[in-house]
């Protein structure tokens, strides 16, 4: 199959370009709702808002043949309703055409048995999501496979990862997106990007871990010293800096989630506290809030200068992202 | 196999306390009403019972609950998408939606349209028969075009809030007999009971423009969920 999309828009996802011939991908992001809206939009749950998705010619959104070649897995999931979820999975994989009878197998394959007598309604959104990818992993003529966040459900990381690796073997398109490094490290491929709602492929593919200070966390704790030392025999390869104060520590690792687990986990055994924890480069939504802030600033002041000097116009606001850093401008 | 899927999937979701708790509720208060119209007087209980508490408002309401219910609360597509991901044909999935709570409001309103003439008319009154007949038929054909026009606005708006704009617009301005009135139900069911006519249409063309609108609104509904 032939993935292709011109130009799409849908709610955060402002424009996608995408040419994607069979083999595994991985579009990584902090903006998940963009990421929710591109798999949306390929799988063909939504139309686009404007451009084109087209698989193998035709739109997803509106020629069911197409959309038989897809498994998705999305960020809501609904599974048919039934009076329990092994007949819910049963409906969809006959919706799906597969021969009856599977659905205690599936759900047992992927760890998921013990949901079976369970109502549909009775799930959580973690649950459903589940067994939306149980259902979606065992669909072995699909020729997409468009997943939001595989490895954030209750299937286990190697079952998923050993059907994406199946399914990638047997020349199916294998979609998948995600807001975790750590995540996106493991489901392996290549690597997109969404920034700012626009979809781009990085000019390197390989997976550049580490490298930067949007890997690292400022954090605040009862004794900074002692995490840092508990740190550095972290298997992960963190690495640690004193900040002014003896409750500050910055701190350098692989991936955001891998650093922050981390770090709970060690302050939690060690019985340190911790106050707070932010990310050294502020998220892109702050830094979007920050922008339109001062340009609403530039607006009044050239709002009130045309007024002229009755009123006069407010001091500049400065807007502040993050917390206040205990480390020099120049170590940042 | 679309339609048979849709069907199957819309009575799951009637399926439960909650559709039979509504529809006791409706039915409770159309009868109360028939009551207070009987004992505010005799002549013209009936009509002033059918044509504002049962069909005037029950029905619309019992038909929006149901659509909402098969809808699970939100747009058409998205109320699809369980099965319409795995490749069944949306426009045959949403003509099979529609089928149990068009049964159901039709059985709801022809049966309740009954109650209300036997409670409102004396056992000896010579047009009980008649008046039975009428509000059967009225209400099969009502509760069936209501849920196909609630079905397909709900195919318009963020989470199928056209459900509701249509709920208001039938409503609001349904009630009167000028030609805004002309695309929603509310007037037409009127003219059927006897009422006053939108535009002085005849009761077969008040019928055929009931039918005919609520089912241009399920088209509609069809074409914008896509297949």
């Amino acid at each position: 199959m032939r993935v292709v999309a011109r130009g799409v828009a849908l709610g955060q996802l402002r424009g996608a370009e995408l040419e994607l011939e069979p083999g595994r991908y991985v579009v990584l992001s902090s903006e998940g709702d963009a990421l929710a809206s591109l798999i949306a939009v390929v799988a063909g749950r939504e139309p686009p808002r404007a451009g084109q998705v087209l698989l193998d010619g035709v739109s997803p959104a509106r020629t069911p043949t197409a959309r038989r070649k897809v498994s998705a897995l999305f960020q809501d999931e609904a599974l048919p309703p039934a009076q329990n979820v092994a007949a819910s999975v049963a409906k969809a994989l006959a919706a799906r055409g597969a021969p009856a009878g599977g659905e205690t197998a599936l759900l047992a394959d992927a760890g998921l048995a013990h949901l079976s007598g369970l109502s549909p309604a009775q799930l959580g959104q973690r649950e459903a999501r589940s067994v939306a990818l149980a259902l979606a992993l065992a669909h072995d003529t699909a020729e997409l496979f468009a997943l939001h966040e595989p490895l954030a459900t209750l299937v286990p990381a190697t079952f998923v990862l050993g059907a994406l690796d199946r399914h990638t073997a047997r020349g199916a398109v294998v979609l998948c997106s995600t807001t975790s490094p750590a995540d996106a490290t493991l489901l392996g491929g290549k690597w997109l990007c969404i920034e700012l709602g626009r979809l781009r492929a990085p000019e390197s593919m390989t997976p550049r871990l580490g490298a930067g200070p949007w890997q690292q966390v400022l954090v605040e704790t009862s004794d900074a010293r002692a995490l840092s030392r508990l740190l550095h025999d972290s298997p992960h390869g963190l690495s640690t800096e004193l900040g002014t104060s003896a409750r500050a520590l910055k701190v350098s690792g692989p991936a955001l989630d891998v650093t922050v687990r981390e770090l709970v986990t060690l302050a939690r055994q060690n019985q340190l506290e911790i106050f707070r924890i932010e990310a050294a480069v502020p998220p892109v939504e702050a830094l979007m809030a920050a922008r339109a802030g001062f340009a609403r600033g530039a607006y009044e002041a050239s709002r009130a200068a045309a007024l002229g000097p009755a009123s006069p116009a407010p001091p500049p606001q400065r807007i502040q992202v993050g917390l206040e850093s205990p480390f020099p401008p120049e170590s940042r | 196999m679309s339609i048979r899927a849709g069907i199957d999937m819309a009575r799951q979701r009637l399926n439960g306390r909650a559709t039979f708790v509504a529809g006791a509720l409706a039915l409770s208060f159309e009868l109360g009403v028939a009551l207070l119209e009987r004992a505010a007087g005799a002549i013209g209980a009936a009509d002033r019972a059918l044509a504002g508490g049962a069909f005037g408002i029950a029905l619309p309401l019992v038909s929006y609950f149901l659509v909402a219910r098969v809808c699970s609360g939100t747009s058409l597509r998205e109320a699809l998408l369980p099965l319409a991901r795995h490749g069944l044909d949306r426009r045959a999935l949403t003509l099979g939606l529609a089928v149990p709570p068009a049964l159901m409001a039709a059985a709801f309103a022809a049966v309740s349209g009954v109650l209300v003439v036997f409670v409102t008319r004396s056992p000896s009154d010579p047009r009980l028969a008649a008046d039975a007949f009428a509000s059967l038929w009225i209400g099969l054909v009502a509760g069936v075009a209501y849920v196909a026009a609630f079905v397909g606005a709900s195919a318009l708006g963020r989470h199928g809030r056209g459900r509701l704009w249509l709920l208001a617009a039938d409503f609001l301005l349904g009630a009167g007999d000028s030609f805004v009135a002309l695309p929603w139900p509310k007037g037409h069911v009127r003219n059927l009971l006897g009422g006053s006519a939108v535009l002085e249409l005849s009761q077969l063309a008040a019928l055929a423009a009931l039918l005919g609108t609520s089912f241009a609104i399920l088209w509609l509904g069809t074409l914008r969920t896509q297949r």
